[in-house]
């Protein structure tokens, strides 16, 4: 019953207003969304290629696993929000529900209810499964492979190590950070446990694992030698500017040493900053702003301290198996350059979730009455976590997510048949200063046919009837039917305006303006 | 070697390796007297004590730059717009906040969106101080290793835990500072703890 009730609390914290909180399709999202629109429709991907081990996308090569199995949900849901966001928010309580069975493995039924509580309201697992992010499908799969993990060291079935092999794998196919995360989490609890795992077993789930990944890994030893300067192995820390910046800089090789080393070992150390984890790490507002949230919520860290404690003292093998499980985790998105990234790094959610869970039983058994006090902080922290996210976040993120394109095709959808040329500006924002995926937002909204993205390079990069390109007023040829989608820096000289009226203006959630329609009379 | 001199010998090498030590090159002498005197009459766990705290975080404010004392005419200002208290981008926000929640009944709103909101980035602040990456560039490796040893050893682990908490929430009522000046007022608890440590 209690878990039905956090159930239901978790799925509507994922659910609810999904198409409109974030306020638009990120980036990646639209790139994953047409991907498997494209797919489902014709088996290739946006440049054409038959059933790919990896999405080129923006040369970052995603993971495939999410394009995939969100094609059923893309033909059930349509090519909308939804569409591609729900697989995410699916993925995100079955995690609620996965963590409450880890917790019930390993303490007992009050820490399996806590720590599901804990994380249906975490903000940074909130925040993840409201987006179409590969991260945490990858990241709810390697939770279940852990699960099978410890089942299996503690009743001893190899059934349960089977299925984690198989689960790892798949984790491996949704992102990039498994493919380090989960060789050293099989190594780490192989040496932590060596003397109680058969090794015949612990080869055979390596073996497992080696086989279901074998297709992903070929590809990406084949994407390395196509596409040497790929997005995602430029991402290593080592070719970030900064420390080719100082290698350069200095002559002595200790000082060169100290810059490589430093750097990743300053970023794993970020992870376990309390500024990071439970004051602005979530990002979602501008910095220094009183409602910025952490991962976690700031009341919950006396759970985390307090569960440590308890740990350390508690028995041998959780203790490492949790503690451990925790601090790999950030390794491998450690030496990836950048600040600590939003993405990276969701694998750490359970296990300081699970920590934090055994601190809030232990505080439960000792003291009802500092429990309950808790429980309210709790409580009005996340009051200030929903104001934070459900009402002023939107506001402020449009161009975050690229806010407008979708509401630019939904304003010109009803003259879309009568119009014979619609131009839609690749630039926007405040300034006009990014440069955004129109193709892939009304390719999606729109719902191109998809040679015709497939085949852009033949057909010089016209889709139908529509252009995308910046719109340069003095030299365009102004024809009848025509619409205009420009940035609000872009806007018509008055001069033209006899030929071109504005039809409406795309406001974003702060009033500010985003992008003007025009139609050519 | 004699046990006591390799004691010295290990302590006073600590304190050299420790990165904020040298940054007390660029700060008055009068301050590095108040800061130990501070401990010392914090240390000695009388009533008394806390006047030498009070003393601590006015003399703290002054060396983050958010305080500023005259002696002629005798005067003081404080830095309201750089201090949580004031900073002029946390109030709008909080009147931002204000005016785009629609959902709530404005008396809810009354009580939400108020001054107490400021907390929440003063925490951060002082959570930024004490992260491990912080720890590190303030202390080094051989710090932390010593204020380990230290902590371990020591039967006043409550009286520094206070004079180290009220140092490192004063600085942060600063918005944007310098993290070793904020730290600094903390140096006689480390040099303390490090001469608990090497003990032998």
């Amino acid at each position: 019953m209690g878990l039905l009730l956090i159930g239901l609390l978790a799925g509507w914290l994922r659910f609810w207003k999904i198409d409109s909180i974030p306020v638009h399709l990120g980036n990646d999202e639209i790139s994953i969304a047409y991907d498997s629109y494209s797919m489902r429709l014709t088996g290739k991907d946006e440049y054409g290629i038959v059933w790919p081990m990896s999405f080129k996308s923006h040369r970052d090569y995603k993971a495939p696993l999410y394009a995939y199995l969100n094609m059923p949900l893309n033909y059930l849901w349509g090519n909308t929000e939804l569409g591609v966001r729900g697989l995410s928010a699916i993925a995100g309580l079955l995690t609620v529900i996965f963590i409450a069975l880890m917790g019930k493995a390993m303490g007992g039924n009050k820490l399996g209810l806590l720590s599901a509580l804990l994380m249906a309201i975490c903000p940074k697992a909130i925040y993840v499964s409201r987006m179409a992010y590969e991260a945490n499908l990858a990241a709810f799969l390697f939770l279940v492979g852990v699960f099978g993990i410890w089942r299996y060291l503690r009743r001893n079935n190899v059934r349960w190590l089977w299925i984690s092999g198989l689960v790892f794998g798949f984790s491996i196919w949704a992102y990039h950070t498994e493919k380090g995360l989960v060789p050293l989490f099989i190594a780490l609890v192989g040496l932590i446990e060596r003397k109680r795992i058969n090794l015949r077993h612990w080869l055979g789930l390596a073996l497992i694992v080696g086989i279901v990944i074998s297709p992903v890994l070929y590809d990406f030893m084949t994407v390395q030698r196509v596409d040497p300067y790929n997005r995602a192995s430029s991402q290593i820390w080592f070719k970030s500017g900064t420390v080719i910046g100082i290698l350069e800089s200095h002559d002595s090789w200790w000082k060169k040493a100290a810059a490589v080393i430093s750097d990743p070992v300053g970023r794993y150390l970020e992870h376990f900053s309390g500024k990071f984890l439970f004051g602005d790490g979530l990002g979602i507002l501008p910095r220094f702003e009183p409602l910025n949230q952490g991962w976690f919520l700031m009341m919950t860290l006396p759970l985390l301290i307090w569960g440590l404690k308890v740990l350390i003292g508690k028995d041998f093998r959780l203790r490492n198996f949790l503690i451990g499980w925790w601090l790999i985790c950030p390794i491998i998105p450690s030496l990836t350059s950048g600040e600590v990234a939003a993405v990276r790094n969701l694998t750490m959610l359970a296990p300081t979730i699970l920590i934090m869970g055994t601190g809030a039983v232990n505080i439960w058994e000792r003291s009802r009455k500092i429990f309950v006090i808790l429980a309210i902080l709790v409580g009005i922290n996340f009051v200030y976590f929903w104001t934070a996210y459900y009402v002023h976040f939107p506001r402020i993120s449009g161009d975050d997510f690229q806010y407008g394109y979708k509401q630019a095709w939904v304003t010109i959808k009803p003259d879309v048949d009568r119009a014979e040329k619609i131009v839609v500006e690749t630039r926007f924002g405040s300034y006009g200063m990014f440069v955004g995926l129109p193709r892939l937002y009304f390719g999606y909204f729109a719902k191109f046919d998809p040679t015709w993205l497939q085949k852009r390079e033949e057909t010089k990069g016209a889709l139908g009837k529509y252009e995308m390109r910046e719109v340069d007023w003095f030299r365009e040829t102004l024809t009848p039917k025509t619409i205009y989608v420009v940035s609000k820096i872009n806007p018509i000289p008055a001069m033209y305006l006899d030929k071109v009226e504005l039809r409406e203006t795309i406001r974003k959630g702060d009033g500010q303006e985003q992008f003007l329609i025009y139609y050519s009379k | 070697m004699k046990a006591k001199n390799r004691r010295w010998l290990f302590f006073l090498g600590l304190v050299l390796v420790t990165p904020l030590t040298w940054k007390l090159r660029e700060i008055n002498w009068v301050w590095l007297i108040i800061m130990g005197v501070s401990f010392w009459g914090w240390m000695q766990g009388k009533k008394w004590s806390w006047f030498f705290l009070v003393l601590l975080v006015v003399f703290n404010l002054v060396n983050n730059r958010l305080l500023s004392i005259e002696t002629n005419p005798i005067r003081m200002s404080f830095d309201s717009e750089q201090s949580f208290w004031n900073y002029p981008g946390l109030r709008s926000a909080i009147s931002r906040y204000y005016l785009e929640n629609t959902t709530f009944h404005h008396r809810l709103k009354d009580i939400f969106y108020t001054n107490y909101l400021l907390v929440f980035p003063w925490i951060t602040s002082f959570l930024r101080f004490v992260s491990p990456g912080m720890l590190i560039r303030i202390l080094g490796l051989f710090g932390i290793t010593g204020i380990y040893y230290g902590i371990k050893k020591t039967n006043q682990r409550r009286l520094i835990t206070v004079f180290v908490t009220t140092v490192l929430a004063s600085s942060g009522l600063r918005v944007i500072g310098d993290d070793q000046t904020a730290w600094l007022g903390c140096w006689p608890a480390i040099v303390y703890l490090y001469y608990e440590a090497t003990e032998i």
